[in-house]
């Protein structure tokens, strides 16, 4: 009798979930409206770098991609081509190291994203509500990804899904855009008259990755939840269309594939970020297209496999037979 | 003492931006009131001032760990553990 209650004690105490007085966020972050809270806080955890440790870019500067010579052909850039527009280069040289740049492109706002350590690249429409927001690192992670901060209303947002889950802005959308992530060599092929941007004007090792061989990792930073299903390696990449997801292996054996209304094509080319100290000099994880039956391309990402199974638990596992 | 503590400072090439205006200052003050004879050399020492003050820290130096707003860069990317 006493050990059941004692266990039912234990079980209330635990259900009981963590507010922000508990962990010292409430201080850290005196703006942000704690009372409003999608997620449990513990879940939260600090990745090292402070607010803004690590530095969020804006109004970057660009140059023409016949003009630029420091990039390496293989390594990795965020492509946003919107129609009628010169296409734009975001290189994961920068990214690596600012994580979001916060540009403008044709008067729209738009959140150029990259977190490293779930490989997820994605680009998000800044605007919310008639609000134009703009966006901070927080140094914050939730499953070993970014949590971004929005400086209006210091809100926190889960870069993975573009949700805000802390604040005034807990349980809004962000609409993620079409981008895709190619090597630079593919983007000054397809985009001759193309843009890249320049580099930032910070002392940051551009052209190095900090988190040598992470890629290859039997286990992500700072992430307790469970593995991904089906024996696949938390840190292989996946094809991620909506709460499908492709593995990388499986797209890189079929070459093209033809599945769930999509054309999904992968050609060799791009080096990983997150490999080598040399970001060019990654090894092979190829580009990713993915394209409608019309032939438009479709909005994705390419995250690690843990990070789909923490964000889309009850997602789709694409293994073919 | 100025001078020998912002020689240190530079000599590891440690917060350049900041230590080159203190040197610059004593070739000038040199050249106007001691060695006014001497303008070829306190030009030169100038010149290097004055292009690590335009330029800051070179590749190798310990400034290399921090950005322009003297934030650590140690600290600006996740503190994974070494592998």
């Amino acid at each position: 009798m006493i050990r059941a209650a004692a266990l039912g004690f234990a079980l209330a105490l635990w259900s009981v979930p963590v507010t922000a007085q508990d962990t010292g966020f409430a201080r850290d972050w005196p703006q942000t409206d704690f009372g409003r809270v999608t997620i449990n806080l513990a879940e939260v955890m600090s990745g090292g770098p402070p607010k803004d440790g690590i530095p969020a870019l804006s109004d970057p500067s660009f140059i023409s991609a016949a003009t630029e010579t420091r990039l390496e052909p293989r390594e990795p850039v965020m492509t946003y081509a919107p129609a009628g527009l010169p296409a734009r280069a975001y290189p994961i040289r920068y990214l690596m190291w600012h994580e979001i740049v916060n540009d403008v492109v044709a008067g729209q706002p738009i959140a150029v994203t990259f977190c490293p350590l779930c490989n997820a690249g994605m680009i998000f429409d800044r605007r919310l509500g008639g609000q134009t927001l703009s966006f901070g690192v927080s140094g914050l992670l939730r499953n070993s990804d970014m949590i971004m901060y929005d400086r209006e209303t210091e809100s926190w947002w889960q870069q993975a899904v573009g949700e805000g889950i802390v604040g005034r802005h807990a349980g809004d959308k962000l609409t993620q855009k079409v981008a895709w992530m190619e090597s630079w060599q593919a983007f000054r092929a397809a985009h001759p008259d193309g843009l890249v941007m320049d580099e930032p004007d910070w002392q940051r090792s551009y052209g190095q990755n900090p988190y040598v061989s992470y890629d290859s990792s039997i286990r992500p930073f700072l992430y307790e939840g469970e593995n991904p299903p089906h024996g696949i390696a938390p840190l292989a990449r996946v094809l991620r269309v909506g709460n499908r997801a492709w593995p990388l292996d499986r797209l890189r054996q079929a070459g093209t594939l033809r599945e769930a209304g999509l054309i999904i094509t992968w050609t060799e080319g791009q080096a990983s970020a997150l490999d080598s100290a040399s970001i060019g000099a990654g090894r092979e994880v190829g580009n990713i297209r993915v394209r409608d039956g019309a032939g438009r391309d479709v909005v994705h990402d390419i995250p690690f496999a843990f990070a789909f199974h923490a964000f889309f638990p009850d997602g789709q596992w694409m293994r073919g037979n | 003492m100025a001078e020998q503590v912002l020689s240190i400072r530079l000599t590891p090439d440690l917060f350049t931006r900041f230590t080159a205006p203190g040197l610059l200052v004593m070739p000038a003050v040199i050249q106007s009131f001691g060695y006014p004879d001497t303008r070829v050399a306190h030009g030169l020492w100038a010149a290097a001032f004055l292009a690590s003050m335009a330029r800051g820290p070179w590749s190798w130096s310990l400034n290399r760990v921090s950005g322009p707003d003297g934030a650590c860069a140690a600290s600006a990317q996740y503190a994974l553990p070494a592998r």
